[in-house]
């Protein structure tokens, strides 16, 4: 199997099999563009991923690497949060940071499958919390001033469970 | 004495000269450069930080203070006070203290307000800025209608799909379309309108900003749409001193002439003639049985809301009675039952 360089933002590189690196849509249209040869020993930067993001994107794909091809995207249809897999699941307990780290990651890389289970994870976490806890949650900084706030509330009074 | 007299020449030179300490204490370097530091990157530094005395002088914080010496003499001595940069750090802390925390992009707003449920909008909107003006786009309301979309037999034209089309009030439609399409907004809906379930005292305080009725077989439905009081409502994208441009209006994907509103809907065996009350508050409600026991009464006490107003004919109050009520609901704007108009011209008159 041949294998291809991928170059983290802080300089670290991993070599990879083209396959897995492949099911990255960014880095297969790069290798398609640029006709970089299967064989050649070229080096992929990716300066938007810091080696930590990327080592886990890369193990995510290793597991993966059998699985169909994604269905397309469609919008009109309700997307379920409730089928995350028990080792996506597991691969998914890291702290908020990686969580958010690994959303852009796989959005720059374009990994449907790997942004669909990120972003389900971080609606299912967000499913039933009040903002605060959800601020809380995922470290989040609160910009809002007080007034702002009861603002949102009030124009969200439409959506609020009782 | 001598010893006294280099002391004093010492405290003199103490205000001006640069001592031997101060010179091995700098943090410039001005002796040539140690063999060991060959980093070139280190080196520019140092020349960049090189600067002119003038620009030296502005920099300096700190004082020359007075002192005695250990023989009474004034001595003139360097005290650094604390950088300026120190206390910035200390007063950005503080207003950090409120706000402590990650500040993601907006772009993750954006992919992450795909998987939102209808039912989270509002904990989504309320998480930060970011993800606040991700739910103010078109793209957010235009994506959750289509995901949400099921064609249902009583949905108004006006929310179908393609008539959905123009930014101008699209929160307000895909929030009325998602009462008629999404089951769990069904279902609450369902529940609420178990007849007389809200007291009709809710909308104390609110001023009423118009009354019809209309007759429906053979029984007469009154309208009282009650806004809410509020001295400063935010804008989400207009500013209430300039007059706004039409095409900026016709963007507003968040308008809703409805909003802070509820209509008090009062179905009524006869008709009752009700004074004019525009502009009057809601100051009580009360809910009895009417003779038979069979239906209701309801008495609802208007105020201008001014205190020690007297109107000119000295009543301060607008009290009306209905009576016998068959049933009352408390509409939200959202309320499928709400009475709205979809005509444009309207909408824009109102605003």
């Amino acid at each position: 199997m041949p294998n291809i360089k991928l170059q983290s933002s802080d300089g670290e590189t991993f070599e990879v099999d083209v396959e897995i690196a492949k099911c990255s849509v960014t880095i297969k249209t790069m290798l398609e563009d640029l006709g970089m040869d299967d064989e050649e020993e070229e080096v992929v930067p990716l300066p938007n991923v810091n080696s930590a993001i990327l080592r886990k994107v890369i193990q995510w794909a290793t597991y993966h690497k059998d699985d169909p091809p994604p269905p397309e995207d469609d919008d009109n249809k309700e997307k379920r949060t409730d089928d995350i897999s028990s080792w996506d699941a597991d691969f998914l307990k890291v702290d908020q940071g990686t969580l958010f780290e690994l959303i852009l990651a796989a959005n720059y890389l374009d990994i449907k499958g790997l942004l669909d289970v990120t972003c389900k994870t971080v609606a299912n976490m967000i499913k039933g919390k009040a903002p605060e806890e959800i601020r809380k949650t995922f470290n989040i900084k609160n910009d809002f001033t007080a007034s702002e706030e009861e603002q949102v509330r009030k124009e969200n009074e439409w959506c609020e469970e009782k | 004495m001598s010893h006294k007299k280099t002391r004093k020449n010492r405290t003199a030179k103490s205000f001006g000269d640069i001592t031997l300490n101060d010179f091995a204490n700098s943090s410039i370097c001005k002796s040539r450069l140690k063999k060991s530091s060959n980093n070139v990157n280190e080196v520019i530094k140092n020349i960049k930080e090189d600067k002119s005395w003038d620009e030296k002088t502005e920099e300096f914080e700190g004082d020359f203070i007075e002192e005695l010496d250990e023989d009474g003499n004034v001595v003139f001595v360097i005290k650094k006070t604390e950088p300026r940069r120190r206390k910035k750090t200390i007063s950005s802390c503080e207003d950090v203290k409120c706000g402590i925390g990650n500040d993601y992009p907006i772009d993750i707003w954006f992919i992450i307000s795909s998987y939102i449920r209808p039912e989270d909008v509002g904990k989504f909107a309320g998480i930060c800025r970011a993800s606040f003006e991700v739910v103010c786009t078109a793209k957010f309301w235009y994506c959750l209608y289509r995901r949400y979309y099921t064609s249902v037999p009583n949905m108004p034209e006006q929310l179908q799909p393609e008539c959905l089309v123009r930014k101008y009030s699209l929160r307000t439609s895909v929030i009325r379309a998602l009462y008629y399409m999404y089951p769990p907004f069904v279902n609450k809906i369902k529940s609420d309108s178990t007849t007389m379930e809200v007291h009709p005292d809710i909308l104390c305080k609110r001023q009423c900003e118009s009354l019809w009725h209309q007759k429906q077989k053979g029984q007469w439905i009154y309208y009282f749409k009650m806004r809410e009081r509020r001295d400063n409502t935010l804008q989400h994208s207009r500013s209430d001193f300039k007059q706004p441009d039409l095409l900026e209006m016709l963007d507003d994907v968040s308008a809703n002439p409805d909003e802070h509103c509820r209509v008090l809907q009062i179905v009524c065996k006869h008709f009752i003639g009700i004074s004019p009350l525009l502009g009057q508050v809601l100051t009580s409600a009360s809910l009895t049985l009417s003779q038979g026991f069979r239906h209701h009464r309801l008495q609802l006490c208007f105020g201008s809301g001014v205190q020690g107003y007297r109107s000119p004919d000295g009543a301060t109050t607008s009290t009306i009675v209905l009576d016998p009520v068959i049933n009352y609901k408390v509409l939200d704007w959202w309320h499928p039952l709400y009475p709205h108009t979809h005509s444009m011209q309207c909408l824009l008159n109102h605003e």
